[in-house]
């Protein structure tokens, strides 16, 4: 974008950059309210990040509920058919805070498809997000995971619920010397424990993960997982995107909601994900819009703040001072011929302390100077 | 450039002198400096000495690539970082601890006092125990004494202190030893170089 809109801080530059990305590519703007009835989201715990929600009595004795997501209001309003519906939204969500054990507002810019997700459209939203990663970031990494093949290794290992979700604990922790410790004490199958730990390694290049990923899958829904996640990588290979992907088929989430690709994006300096997302027809069942899948990701801008809240121009190009003794005619005139030149200016009527490089012009009787601090 | 965070201690100097053996050594942290950050430009590393309980938060907040941080330290507060080895050193027993003479009346609310408030709740939790927290901040072993509490939730290393005062372990919930830890955003962006490490100091615990 041009100096033009050089007033304005990076991150609200970025949401603009987004917001034609998307719109480009033909998604819509999706509007919600602030609230939601807090029944909704109850039934959706599991969803949400952190359990707590603000929550407050409507004047018609109603629970009702700051909206802590999206995802699910989108999909509340979604049709149960394959129509695809894509949308993209820029909204604030409230959350509480791990850290600092209070709630805190975090603007969020997403999408959504709704509909049938096709394979070209899964490529589209990995794509979507890998370049929404390098407004933030130009060394920016997208992390691609498939939910088929964690739970499908799961399924090789255990059907019991209560260790499937320790197991789920140590994949997400890449901690492989507790998951033999388990595997051990639990006398779990040793094959799919080995390739549990060959993939938490991370010690391939994507093209060899897939590779011994293919070879090493012990069912049919690794095998189809693998599959899938080989066709999204050559295609992104053909646009030149893949050296911003990492394929790490460890990586999990809860699969009551999630199916299919997981993703999660990293950019430089920032201690976490600014991005995560995936296909979740899972919730879509749970919602009861069986007809339905979907995919998405959402930006979190909260972590972003501190990259991405300064602006690319502090202050105005010009300072204009004026007193009392200044002619209000020659005022006049200085600022409509700085305003006709396309300069900025910030008339005051203060010498100021610190002008940022910009010219200052002082306005004396009838007499402009300029002058230099 | 690795950043590492180090527990203060016996534990840290252990950890570096590992850390020194498999080829990141650095001259800095021999000498008797007052200085807070080591680095060895020619190694790509650089260190930090911290307060044990707070390695897991510098990793997990990004100013630490990786960190050496005890297992009670990661089950008490839940960072988000990945857990890459375990170590083997450090080892040491999260356990329950009280008078030798305790009997356990199920009845009423158990008191336990303790610093790991979450591993005790997890605890009880999982065999259906109602409990009753104190969270203490050190001396934890005076609580059954003054019979501020019934039992304790601690880590025990040889059981001495305890012995000598009259008390002794009731149950041992978990083995605790040393673990790497690394930032989820630094494995992704750093992901050979940290894998290095890994490599060669298991390899280095292995011989």
């Amino acid at each position: 974008m041009s100096d033009k809109f050089s007033f304005l801080y990076n991150d609200e530059l970025t949401v603009l950059k987004l917001r034609k990305l998307y719109e480009d590519r033909g998604f819509k703007k999706f509007r919600m309210s602030k609230f939601e009835s807090y029944d909704f989201y109850a039934k959706n715990k599991d969803f949400l990040v952190g359990n707590r929600i603000i929550t407050f009595t409507d004047l018609n004795g109603k629970l009702m509920a700051l909206k802590p997501d999206v995802t699910l209001s989108i999909v509340k309003n979604a049709d149960n058919s394959a129509d695809r519906q894509k949308l993209y939204y820029t909204e604030n969500v409230y959350r509480e805070s791990k850290d600092i054990h209070e709630f805190k507002e975090i603007s969020q810019v997403g999408l959504e498809v709704l509909g049938e997700i096709d394979l070209f459209q899964t490529v589209e939203i990995i794509t979507l997000a890998i370049k929404s990663l390098l407004e933030l970031d130009e060394n920016a990494i997208l992390e691609i995971s498939h939910m088929g093949y964690t739970e499908g290794l799961l399924d090789c290992l255990t059907n019991d619920i209560h260790l499937r979700n320790e197991l789920h604990k140590l994949f997400k922790e890449k901690n492989s010397h507790d998951l033999i410790k388990l595997a051990e004490e639990n006398s779990l199958p040793k094959s799919p424990v080995n390739t549990a730990v060959d993939v938490m390694s991370c010690k391939a290049s994507n093209e060899e993960t897939i590779e011994n990923a293919l070879t090493n899958a012990l069912n049919t829904r690794m095998q189809d997982a693998v599959k899938e996640v080989s066709s999204i990588f050559s295609l992104l290979k053909k646009s030149c995107l893949d050296k911003h992907i990492r394929i790490d088929l460890s990586v999990t989430d809860d699969p009551g909601y999630y199916n299919g690709i997981l993703m999660h994006g990293y950019v430089h300096s920032i201690p976490r994900d600014v991005l995560s997302g995936g296909r979740y027809d899972s919730l879509m069942s749970k919602m009861g819009k069986d007809k339905t899948q979907a995919m998405g990701f959402a930006i979190y801008f909260d972590a972003l703040d501190r990259k991405l809240h300064v602006k690319n121009k502090a202050g105005t190009d010009a300072v204009v001072v004026y007193n009392e003794s200044s002619d209000i005619n020659t005022l006049a005139d200085l600022c409509n011929t700085l305003e006709m030149q396309g300069i900025s200016y910030n008339a005051v009527t203060k010498m100021p302390d610190n002008c940022n490089n910009s010219k200052i012009y002082v306005v004396e009787g009838n007499q402009v100077k300029e002058v230099t601090l | 450039m690795i950043s590492v965070a180090l527990p203060k201690g016996r534990l840290g100097n252990k950890v570096f002198d590992i850390f020194a053996k498999i080829g990141y050594d650095c001259d800095e942290m021999h000498s008797d400096s007052r200085q807070l950050v080591f680095t060895s430009e020619e190694n790509g590393i650089s260190y930090f000495l911290v307060k044990p309980s707070d390695v897991s938060i510098y990793v997990e907040h990004g100013a630490a690539d990786i960190g050496i941080v005890g297992k009670d330290i990661l089950l008490e507060y839940e960072p988000d970082v990945y857990e890459l080895l375990d170590l083997g050193i450090g080892k040491c027993r999260m356990c329950v601890a009280g008078k030798n003479d305790f009997c356990d009346n199920p009845d009423v609310a158990l008191r336990v006092a303790t610093k790991f408030v979450n591993i005790a709740k997890t605890y009880y939790k999982s065999i259906n125990r109602n409990i009753e927290i104190i969270k203490l901040n050190g001396s934890i072993e005076l609580a059954p004494i003054l019979d501020l509490s019934d039992v304790i939730v601690d880590i025990v290393e040889t059981g001495t202190t305890l012995k000598e005062n009259n008390l002794g372990v009731l149950t041992e919930i978990l083995p605790i030893s040393a673990r790497l830890i690394a930032n989820k955003a630094s494995y992704k962006f750093k992901t050979e170089e940290i894998n290095k490490i890994v490599t060669k100091f298991s390899e280095e615990l292995n011989k």
